[in-house]
């Protein structure tokens, strides 16, 4: 049991201004070095250089109600079923889990997760919304009590030489990710569109280092679409309209709707999401001399940023040259039910893209699917018009 | 047709925002001879409320645009005027003409689930009805809506600069730090738009309002030893001056006036152990008309106390005046993990001596609900029973009097089962 539940309440706050909330003494820690984590700005260099496993949460509607029962119904849909599905244990085994201080959803759910979820640590990592030098030494203080924190926990100092070693590492994942992003931008992958975003997810959730090499392997000799279609069904709309994601999180559970744009005609030929592209695109500068954790801070605040942000101004111009490279007509906008963040930005984006002559339509994600029909119809008549 | 009929008719024609300012100031006269209010301190309010009102829309000194716990000290030591878009929001509910700036709102197509207090002030930022501000300043203590509201109301308001503080989640000295150095630079920035930083200055609005802190203290300290002394929906008002007006000359005189008058009724009355039923208020209540506070007095029981009106921030310091502004948005309840809210509710059931606590859950918070169960769970803990009511603080159109009667009524048969 977590000790954040109010009468445990008052135990941890670091000088750099982060939640950590220990399980109670007593409770045995369970044997897994499996961590999980949910936002895209969550340092998975960090959980790899204390020996553990980062782990994406995904979800499941089979504990829907029990989230319900502990969550709002009128917040993140992902988050829900993420909450669900560590209730259900559907997630396996967890040491516990890294929330990054990016929304209301994950503050909220840290909140949750503390009180409902046994066994778990909860560790609360602040993020600021700004990328200046400021921003980033607070962020690189904040990452060194996460390092503390997991050095506390798993019972083993975390030194510089690891964390540059998981940083090559996770460098290497996000390069070979880059080149199949590019090998989909140029039509070369002609997989089913949900292809794309399972190798991405195997990314985030399996051993990083059979990841990489497997990825880097599949890679090689540039034959890697053709050597995936055996057994599967091509990708039927690769010479579709070319359409571009933009938005937040995509999830296993949301893939139907990228079947669905397939089904439409539509090929996706490249993404603005926070479990696509923007998660792997910039790569930590290496360089064994300095500090790695303001490295890290760098990468992680100075990439392409996500709509909670301060700037959406930024990642409208990012988007609008990833539009441009793809050569795509139009943007499919597609957000979780309840994102504050993202839903505020879509009409100014709208008005942005529409000013460069693309196309944009506002897809809302609720996980269930449940309103697929609306949808299909809706895409079917915006893909007419690109 | 009444004169309210007509006000609101006028704001929503094509003249309205070119109106507003001269009705403001026609309705600052009609104050004068207006008997209507339990509190002369009431009526202070009120007048200084508009009395800012008035100076963000006309001059002579430059507006900003804040929100919930922009530092209102800072504005004030600039020598600006802070104008609140969420009290915008709210005072469209008031005026009864939220129906058509959330309408504005959707057409915007801004999110329809989030926050109406916000998207209803974008409404009227869109109908032209704020006033044309030099900067907006908001801070990301709430929600992430206010960031995003406040770039949204930029683009309707003349394309001023947006200035965000990046409030850190919880305290310790960086994080002090981080944000002090953002209250510096947007010192600095505000003086480039017209606002005059002054030390000295600074240093007395630092004042203003820890004198007015000192009041409200006292205001709650009666509040404690009277219950009902003051009901809620009179002391409901109070987010306004904590939220525009510490740090100015009205807002530490308007508290002052609202103790005197408070402790005079006091010595009245006596200290009140009465067996009434007490009730805290959590969250907000709806800015439009409502009965939500007369059924729970008609079945019997007393709103002793709303959870906003409390008093979290520590004494600032006119020495440091950025390092303590920052560790007072810091340290807001509504800030940081909410074992901070909870300890700060269980500390007001027991002062208050509360039978039970309701919640009035504002669709699209999902900062205050967000997490409720969990609330719910440490009340229970401590055996205080808590009603959740789902509404809209300002979409009137969600308010359904019957039901919210029968189920207070019967939170209220419930307490009083269990004192028996």
């Amino acid at each position: 049991m977590s000790c954040h539940r109010p009468e445990d309440a008052g135990r941890s706050s670091t000088s750099t201004g982060c939640s950590c909330h220990f399980p109670p003494s007593g409770v045995p820690r369970p044997a897994t070095g499996r961590v999980g984590w949910l936002c895209t700005y969550t340092p998975e260099e960090l959980l790899l250089a204390a020996g553990m496993q980062g782990v994406r949460l995904s979800g499941d509607f089979a504990n829907e109600d029990r989230a319900k029962a502990c969550y709002s119904s009128t917040i993140c849909p992902y988050l829900r079923a993420a909450l669900g599905a560590a209730l259900g244990e559907a997630c396996g085994p967890l040491a516990g889990v890294v929330v990054a201080n990016a929304c209301d959803g994950l503050r909220r759910l840290a909140d949750v997760w503390a009180h409902y979820v046994p066994d778990t640590f909860v560790y609360l990592l602040d993020v600021p919304r700004s990328s200046d030098e400021a921003a980033v030494r607070y962020f690189a203080g904040a990452l060194q009590g996460l390092r503390r924190y997991l050095e506390e926990y798993g019972g083993r100092a975390i030194s510089d030489d690891a964390l540059w070693e998981a940083i090559a590492l996770q460098n290497g994942v996000r390069r070979a990710l880059v080149a199949l992003a590019e090998c989909r931008r140029q039509g070369a992958f002609r997989e089913p569109a949900r292809a794309f975003y399972e190798i991405v997810w195997r990314s985030v959730t399996e051993p990083r280092e059979a990841f990489a090499r497997w990825l880097e392997g599949e890679l090689a000799g540039d034959r890697f679409a053709s050597r995936h279609l055996v057994g599967r069904r091509p990708n039927t709309s690769a010479d579709g309209p070319r359409v571009v994601l933009s938005g937040n999180i995509l999830t296993p559970l949301d893939y139907p709707v990228l079947d669905l744009l397939e089904e439409s005609g539509a090929y996706v030929a490249a993404d603005d999401l926070c479990t696509g592209e923007r998660h792997f695109r910039q790569e930590v500068e290496e360089g064994k001399d300095g500090d790695p954790l303001a490295a890290l801070a760098r990468r992680y605040l100075g990439r392409t940023p996500c709509s909670r942000m301060a700037n959406a101004a930024e990642r409208a111009d990012s988007l609008l040259e990833t539009c441009r490279e793809a050569e795509a007509g139009g943007v499919v906008y597609v957000s979780q039910k309840f994102c504050d963040a993202f839903l505020y930005d879509f009409p100014y984006f709208k008005a942005r893209l529409a000013a460069d002559g693309l196309r944009v339509m506002l897809l809302e994600l609720d996980a269930s699917q449940g309103s697929l029909g609306q949808a299909r119809t809706r895409l079917q008549a915006f893909l007419e018009m690109l | 047709m009444s004169a309210f009929d007509l006000l609101r008719t006028a704001l929503l024609g094509p003249w309205g925002p070119k109106l507003l300012p001269q009705t403001l100031r026609l309705e600052l006269l009609r104050l004068r001879f207006d008997g209507s209010f339990t509190w002369k301190a009431q009526k202070q309010l009120v007048e200084a409320a508009m009395r800012l009102s008035l100076r963000a829309y006309s001059g002579p000194e430059p507006a900003v645009l804040t929100s919930l716990f922009t530092p209102s000290e800072l504005i004030h030591g600039l020598g600006m005027v802070p104008f609140g878009l969420e009290s915008a929001g709210g005072m469209t509910a008031s005026l009864d003409i939220a129906g058509h700036t959330l309408a504005l709102a959707d057409e915007g197509w801004l999110p329809s689930d989030a926050c109406s207090i916000l998207r209803s002030a974008l409404g009227g930022a869109r109908a032209g009805l704020l006033p044309r501000p030099v900067a907006l300043a908001c801070t990301t203590t709430l929600c992430d809506s206010t960031p995003k509201a406040f770039a949204e109301a930029a683009r309707h308001l003349g394309g001023a600069p947006v200035f965000v503080l990046d409030v850190p989640y919880e305290g310790g000295d960086a994080a002090v730090e981080y944000l002090a150095g953002q209250l510096r630079s947007l010192a600095s920035q505000l003086e480039r738009l017209g606002g005059r930083l002054d030390p000295a200055r600074l240093a007395s609005a630092i004042r203003e309002s820890n004198e007015a802190r000192s009041y409200l203290v006292k205001i709650n300290a009666l509040r404690r030893q009277h219950p009902g002394l003051l009901s809620a929906a009179d002391a409901a008002v109070f987010l306004y001056p904590t939220s525009l007006l510490l740090g100015s000359r009205d807002g530490t005189a308007l508290y002052r006036a609202f103790y005197e008058e408070l402790l005079a009724a006091a010595r009245q009355r006596t200290p009140d152990d009465s067996a009434g039923l007490r009730v805290l208020w959590l969250h907000l209540l709806p800015y439009y008309p409502h009965h939500l506070l007369d059924h729970l007095t008609n079945a019997g029981a007393t709103v002793v106390f709303e959870e906003m009106n409390e008093v979290y921030w520590e004494p600032l310091d006119p020495q440091q005046p950025f390092a303590s502004l920052a560790r007072k948005c810091i340290n807001t309840l509504w800030n940081g993990p909410l074992s901070n809210r909870i300890a700060a509710i269980r500390r007001l059931a027991s002062e208050h001596r509360i039978d039970g606590a309701v919640h009035f859950s504002h669709w699209g918070c999902r900062q205050s609900t967000g997490a409720l169960p969990v609330v719910a769970a440490a009340l229970q803990a401590d055996g205080v029973p808590l009603l959740v009511l789902d509404g809209d603080c300002v979409d009137a159109r969600s308010y359904s009097d019957g039901q919210y009667r029968t189920r207070l009524e019967g939170f209220v048969e419930m307490l009083e089962s269990r004192r028996r």
